[in-house]
């Protein structure tokens, strides 16, 4: 094996682990934010890692640069469909806050009591 | 002239010093990006020190990145889950949509915090409510996060040494 060989199986190894750890991480944790933070990085590191894996392997200047294109791109789409998805999940319910320990947002008033379909007064937009 | 006219021209300067090689090559397209990078930064202060402050804090992010995986995962196949989680609202001195969406996609990309909200406080202060898979001390989360993230961001959008 040459030590490329071992990078790239490093790589490829490390992005499997990381992809295992955040399923483990859907099934054991207990809620839907704690979830979010598991789901978050499988989308992320685990993926990169195989990606730069790949561009490692079929080695060429222009294929490892759309591998970073692709990686640049997923890191900065990626954070704003979790942060669209944990905001809709505060405001849709108390029951999905009963596994916070500790919560300033409900002390602010920003945590009304709604119900689906009901309109929530929102000063930022 | 502003900092992205600067950006452009050392784009410009690198596609033409790629063109007059002999062949065109990566590796040609990135020296002569740094070539027009050291002449711009002796041209004009300030810019010198942004791309810096842009380089320094990719390399920052990455490293956070790949610490807290590590964290969390290590939370996450623990035998018994030790979870302590929590919303923490972060007072904002980011002023503009581009600092705060920098700051909350930084924040989201980090595991371990989660930006959850915009929203204004009691004290009436723009606050930034992050939610942490860890949390232990609400003082120290603050800290953290405005002195790693918010800090350097500032510098970025804002040049100098931030505040």
């Amino acid at each position: 094996m040459t030590p490329r060989d071992i990078v790239i199986v490093v790589f490829i190894l490390a992005g499997c682990v990381f992809m295992l750890v955040s399923a483990i991480g859907i099934v054991r944790l207990p809620d839907v934010f704690a979830r979010m933070h598991a789901a978050g990085k499988a989308s992320t590191v685990g993926v990169s890692g195989l990606l730069l894996a790949a561009g490692l392997y079929f080695y060429d200047e222009f294929l490892m640069l759309r591998m970073l294109a692709l990686i640049a791109l997923i890191f900065a789409t990626a954070p704003i469909a979790t942060t669209a998805m944990a905001r809709a999940a505060y405001r849709t319910g108390p029951r999905k806050r009963k596994h916070l320990h500790y919560d300033e947002m409900a002390g602010d008033g920003q945590a009304p009591q709604t119900h689906a379909g009901e309109r929530v007064n929102d000063p930022v937009g | 002239m502003n900092t992205r006219n600067v950006f452009l021209i050392n784009i410009l300067l690198a596609v033409l010093w790629a063109a007059y090689q002999d062949q065109w090559s990566t590796n040609s397209l990135v020296i002569g990006f740094v070539v027009g990078y050291v002449l711009l930064s002796i041209l004009h202060r300030g810019y010198g020190s942004l791309v810096f402050n842009v380089v320094s804090y990719v390399i920052f992010l990455i490293w956070s990145i790949l610490k807290s995986s590590v964290q969390v995962a290590w939370v996450v196949l623990e035998p018994t889950l030790k979870l302590d989680q929590g919303i923490v609202a972060i007072p904002l001195e980011a002023r503009t949509d581009l600092e705060i969406s920098l700051l909350a996609t930084s924040i989201t990309l980090t595991p371990g915090t989660l930006s959850v909200d915009t929203g204004w406080n009691a004290h009436g202060e723009h606050v930034l409510y992050v939610h942490n898979l860890v949390m232990g001390n609400a003082e120290d989360v603050r800290r953290s996060i405005k002195q790693d993230f918010e800090r350097r961001i500032l510098r970025i959008t804002r040049g100098g040494n931030g505040s």
